[in-house]
């Protein structure tokens, strides 16, 4: 691991993540290792800080700015290497809902542990989440803030409830592990680390 | 003994005997599905809002009445566009700006030329028209971190504190100053007590807070005493780590979001004459528990903090509570004794 990148991805500080992922690559380093083994472990390290609340939002969302301006130099050498991403998810808060800090925060994690990330934005209805699914996603998120708009989940689990190639994941401040459990949904996630922990397990299993 | 609302509240945050300690949920939307008003005119026009948490205080025992529905009344003054659906919460459609370069366009504002504004100043003077020293009448203003990010944005709100801290803080000075001013004229219209919405300093950390908002959130709270009125301090989400700050702003009524867990280990912390207001869940204890549930968690509220918590969901009652369910939580009010 380059500690140096570790550290400036951690701290939010994208001139020195540029400057040493630019570094790294005219040294020979492939793009996919300086991904891999520096860069997505800091971030998933931002994440466990985050939910051991060691760190706070402005911390993470710096740190993802900080990791997207090393990805986006990567991204040519990475597309060239045939690198491979852990899966393809889509995350959008559901329909009626309007509310995106807690799905933003989410899709930074999940980007920044090495998913492929369609952000369908707020307001999702079944369509959106349905055209993500025939775009690949193989796990569909659903965030929610209102009370008014939880029981919209319930709609996308139901949907999805035939087709084995997907999951679906729920999470957001008023849904518990005991709504997930409710609705059937495929999986909770109680924070952003947390919810990448979830597919983590499983798209192994 | 018989008291009145506004006799139990002030009584119970001074550390007075009372009849019972006082109630004071957040209803919003509540309120508004309770009364059969819709969203919109609830936010907007002050004879709907205070007609149906009126309507709420006397059919459930609340103590106080308030002017909460959104947090939008100052955005909208510094310049933000809003749409308002007939039946859902406000939502910015315009922002002030795009980039914190343009941060100079938060500028003073004069609550007397902002009809949101002006609306909830009538919104107290209602109160008083209507229950004259009754209830305990609770005004609003935003505290400057929840104003940037109403203004702002929230995820460019974080980002800003990093980016420009200066400015930020520049800023932070011009939003308290239209706080002062807009508490001034809400107190001068009759409300007892000011709440300070700071929703989202949950979430930016004990440090950047403490660097950056809570001296603004001490003058607020110094100006309303200052008054002669009671502060309430309400930030939304787990504020464990900003607890003791929250407390030391001095603010008499501290309210506590679920998130936070117990009050135990907070509750020392607190003044003589400081209360917290808190904490039931209010999706999984009022909206989804049933009767016991309610009460185990109002007795539980009450107990952590020595009997220094008026009862409170934390946060907000949801519009899916049933009646039945709130029927029960007040029921388990009315058995408490101090």
């Amino acid at each position: 691991m380059n500690e140096k990148l570790a550290e400036a991805i951690t701290k939010g500080d994208r001139n020195s993540v540029q400057s040493i992922v630019n570094e790294s690559l005219t040294n020979g380093e492939k793009a996919e290792s300086i991904l891999n083994d520096s860069m997505v472990t800091a971030m998933r390290e931002i994440g466990e800080k985050f939910s051991r609340n060691e760190i706070y939002v402005p911390e993470m969302l710096i740190a993802a700015r900080a990791m997207q301006s090393g990805l986006d130099i990567l991204e040519e050498a990475l597309v060239a290497s045939g690198h491979k991403t852990l899966g393809k998810v889509a995350i959008g808060t559901v329909k009626g809902d309007l509310h995106d800090i807690g799905k933003n925060l989410v899709a930074i994690m999940l980007k920044g542990a090495g998913y492929e990330v369609n952000d369908l934005g707020v307001n999702c209805d079944i369509t959106k989440y349905e055209k993500a699914v025939d775009d690949g996603a193989q796990i569909v998120l659903c965030s929610a803030l209102l009370t008014t708009t939880m029981p919209y989940m319930k709609t996308v689990v139901d949907h999805f409830k035939d087709n084995e190639n997907v999951k679906v994941v729920i999470g957001g401040a008023p849904v518990t592990q005991d709504y997930a459990d409710s609705i059937s949904a495929d999986g909770y996630g109680s924070d952003a680390y947390n919810a990448v922990v979830a597919i983590d397990q499983m798209l192994s299993a | 003994m018989n008291m009145t609302s506004l006799e139990r509240t002030i009584n119970f945050i001074e550390n007075r005997k009372v009849d019972r300690p006082p109630f004071h949920p957040i209803i919003m939307r509540f309120a508004a599905k309770y009364s059969n008003a819709k969203y919109k005119d609830f936010c907007l026009d002050y004879r709907v809002k205070t007609k149906a948490m009126l309507k709420c205080a006397k059919d459930f025992s609340i103590d106080w009445l308030t002017v909460m529905s959104d947090p939008y009344a100052e955005a909208e003054a510094y310049g933000v566009k809003f749409e308002y659906p007939e039946n859902n919460l406000p939502e910015p459609i315009e922002p002030l700006f795009t980039d914190v370069a343009d941060i100079n366009r938060i500028g003073k504002i004069n609550a007397l030329e902002n009809p949101r504004m002006v609306n909830r100043i009538n919104e107290i003077k209602e109160y008083v028209n209507l229950t004259g020293n009754e209830y305990f009448i609770v005004g609003w203003v935003e505290g400057p971190m929840a104003e940037y990010a109403d203004i702002r944005g929230f995820g460019d709100a974080c980002i800003d504190l990093f980016d420009a801290p200066e400015k930020i803080a520049e800023a932070s000075e011009i939003m308290t100053e239209n706080a002062i001013d807009f508490i001034t004229h809400q107190v001068k219209a009759g409300a007892h007590c000011i709440g300070i919405g700071e929703a989202a300093c949950s979430q930016i950390g004990p440090a950047l807070y403490k660097e950056l908002f809570f001296e603004k959130d001490k003058a607020l709270v110094d100006h309303i005493h200052s008054l002669g009125a009671y502060a309430k301090l309400h930030i939304c989400g787990n504020t464990s780590s900003i607890l003791p700050d929250m407390i030391k702003t001095g603010a008499d009524i501290v309210d506590i979001d679920h998130l936070v867990g117990s009050m135990r280990p907070f509750a020392n912390l607190l003044g003589e004459k400081q209360v917290f207001s808190g904490s039931s869940d209010p999706v999984s204890v009022i909206q989804d528990g049933d009767a016991k549930s309610i009460e185990e968690s109002v007795v539980a509220c009450y107990d952590e903090t020595n009997g220094r918590c008026i009862v409170s969901a934390g946060c907000e009652v949801t519009p899916g509570t049933s009646i039945d369910n709130f029927r029960a939580y007040e029921n388990s009010i009315l058995k408490l004794k101090r």
